[in-house]
């Protein structure tokens, strides 16, 4: 039997044999202990490989009422709606580690944060972060760097193994929000401009004040967490439900602190894959025409 | 549908799925099927006495046999006796909801599996599951699932063949480091949500502020999705992955939420603790610029 065990990575179709036999047996199982998760087979492989497990799937909402605004002026930002989409965003997150934290989970990989508009309350919308609770193994052949305290990353289970083996661990998601108000132009000046090639300044600068104000926003929180940098940023702009002269900028990322003394190199080996981009079926095939 | 020994098989397999699965010791037994129409029976219930009437047909039982979520919101500002514009808000599990998808789903599968058994397959790979309305009637739902059937030759067949939404590829990484899949499984969570006056209070309000009986509803429909998937996972299995979820809301009356989340994902079941021989190798592929990465 145990020959056989071990065997798979060099007879794989001889595991089929034991896994055949695992089945038949059919056994049930608490149902508390079963786990599930979002992560591909390849994550969940590599997540195992940096010493964790999955924990289960997990979820924080928060339905939000957005868009009342008192008052708003020529180009500035809107501090009470850019407060209010941070708020909605930090009690979803908030919800999902005490999620995390209830099934024994030690942090969340791979969350995504999305808002869903809710029918015809034009000014609802459910904020939601969704992702997989993991914690280490109890079992483990090399756990790289435990992280100190609960931890939530929009990083991939690839992203995470990555890192850890390169000796840093994720602290947690930063984010920074700001929603900017562009001044409407004048009936007249709009006229006067109609036929000329030139800039809207003031578009543009309400541009760079939103972004300027956002990843400020985020840096500042990793600032706090006492991060190394900050990974996988990703950046969003959007007028969601307030019409083209709101706009709100949206910075997301995972703050990581480098756990050893220095960065670990990764033996990194240069590859050619050799996989055609053309498939036989596709039209552009023919023509010689390259497909994607 | 029996496949005629000796004929050709047929399968949506990929020329390196096809080499995949034949490297790990199976081969293509042929495509399978499983398709179930299934009406909910919740039309009646769904007029404007519902948001009243909660009681009636109750919190009940969910179908994983602990009691279903059920919640009042009592009127915060205490008024509440009896009069016209003070009341309570409910949010409660659909369990009759939960059981219709669940029953259908299972329909479908059972008959795609029975395929797979009468030919001998000792499972199914790579399966496709869609759902849909039939007839733009939200409570009439199509399910069918199709994949391809497998069976590995000198093994005896399997009373419950395997099912699995995963590629061939992810199969035989499952088989290398101990895992066998057992079943695609669903998890349904199904909340409808009766605002009371403090919701309704907190929608006319000038604050922004978090609505936490819609809130309260939209993750405990998660969380119930979630705890039925595992729950359908423990028949066979120890863990679900490659999970996903799809997310439907609606509104049934003023005030009422119906709140849906779907979760699918396959079981797998551990056979043998293997660790990764060596750590992954990290390459760094060197190709080719993508033709398509300019302006867009």
């Amino acid at each position: 039997m145990s020959e056989l065990f071990s065997a798979p990575w060099t007879r794989p179709d001889r595991a089929g044999e034991a896994a055949i036999e695992h089945l038949r047996k059919g056994q049930a199982h608490s149902p508390s202990n079963v786990f599930s998760s979002d992560l591909s087979v390849d994550e969940a492989i590599l997540i195992g490989e940096a010493g964790y497990e999955p924990k289960g799937l997990v979820s924080g909402s928060s339905v939000f009422h957005i868009g009342y605004v008192t008052s708003w002026v020529g180009s500035a930002e809107v501090p009470e709606l850019s407060a209010a989409m941070a708020r909605a965003r930090e009690i979803a997150i908030a919800r999902l580690v005490e999620d995390g934290r209830r099934i024994g989970g030690n942090g969340v990989v791979g969350v995504q944060l999305d808002i869903n508009m809710l029918g015809s309350h034009a000014h609802l919308a459910e904020f939601i972060a969704v992702g997989t609770a993991i914690a280490p193994r109890r079992s483990t052949r090399a756990t790289h760097h435990p992280t100190p305290s609960f931890f939530t990353s929009n990083l991939s289970g690839k992203d995470f193994y990555l890192l850890s083996r390169a000796g840093y661990h994720p602290l947690g998601l930063v984010m920074g929000s700001c929603v900017y108000h562009v001044a409407y132009q004048s009936a007249g000046s709009w006229a006067k401009m109609q036929s000329k090639n030139m800039e809207l300044a003031n578009a543009t600068e309400a541009l760079y004040s939103a972004r300027e104000l956002a990843m400020t926003r985020m840096q500042s929180e990793a600032i706090v967490l006492g991060a190394s940098g900050v990974v996988g940023v990703t950046t969003e702009e959007k007028s969601h439900v307030w019409g083209s002269h709101m706009i709100e900028f949206f910075a997301l990322g995972t703050a990581i602190k480098l756990a050893s003394s220095e960065h670990k190199r990764l033996g990194i080996t240069a590859s050619v894959p050799l996989e055609d981009q053309i498939v036989a079926t596709d039209p552009s095939a023919i023509t010689g025409r390259r497909r994607r | 549908m029996a496949i005629e020994q000796g004929r050709p098989w047929s399968s949506d397999l990929s020329a390196a799925e096809l080499a995949i699965l034949r490297e790990s010791g199976f081969e293509p037994v042929g495509l399978v099927m499983g398709s179930s129409v299934y009406q909910l029976g919740v039309q009646s219930q769904m007029g404007a006495s519902l948001s009243s009437s909660w009681r009636g047909y109750g919190p009940g039982n969910s179908p994983t046999g602990g009691a279903a979520y059920a919640v009042e919101y009592p009127c915060p500002h205490g008024y509440f006796a009896g009069g016209l514009d003070h009341y309570s808000g409910f949010n409660w599990e659909r369990t009759d909801v939960e059981a219709g998808l669940t029953e259908a789903y299972y329909l479908a599968r059972s008959r795609m599996e029975q395929e797979a058994k009468d030919n001998a397959a000792h499972g199914v790979v790579g399966v496709h599951l869609t759902l849909r309305p039939v007839g733009g009637m939200w409570h009439v739902l199509e399910f069918t699932m199709i994949g391809t059937a497998v069976r590995r030759e000198g093994s005896a067949p399997l009373d419950a063949p395997f099912s699995s939404n995963l590629s061939v590829q992810d199969f035989a990484k499952l088989l290398v480091t101990g895992y066998v899949p057992a079943d695609f499984v669903i998890g349904v969570g199904v909340v409808q949500a009766s605002g009371g006056c403090g919701l309704e209070y907190q929608l006319r309000s000038w604050n922004d502020q978090d609505i936490t009986q819609f809130s309260d509803a939209i993750q405990e429909s998660r969380r119930q999705a979630t705890r039925h998937l595992e729950h359908e996972g423990s028949r066979r299995g120890e863990g679900v992955i490659g999970v996903e979820m799809r997310f439907s809301s609606f509104e049934l009356g003023e005030r009422v939420r119906y709140i849906q989340t779907i979760a699918v994902g396959t079981s797998v079941l551990r056979f043998a603790e293997v660790p990764l021989p060596n750590p992954p190798l990290i390459l760094m592929p060197l190709v080719d610029r993508d033709a398509n990465e300019g302006l867009q």
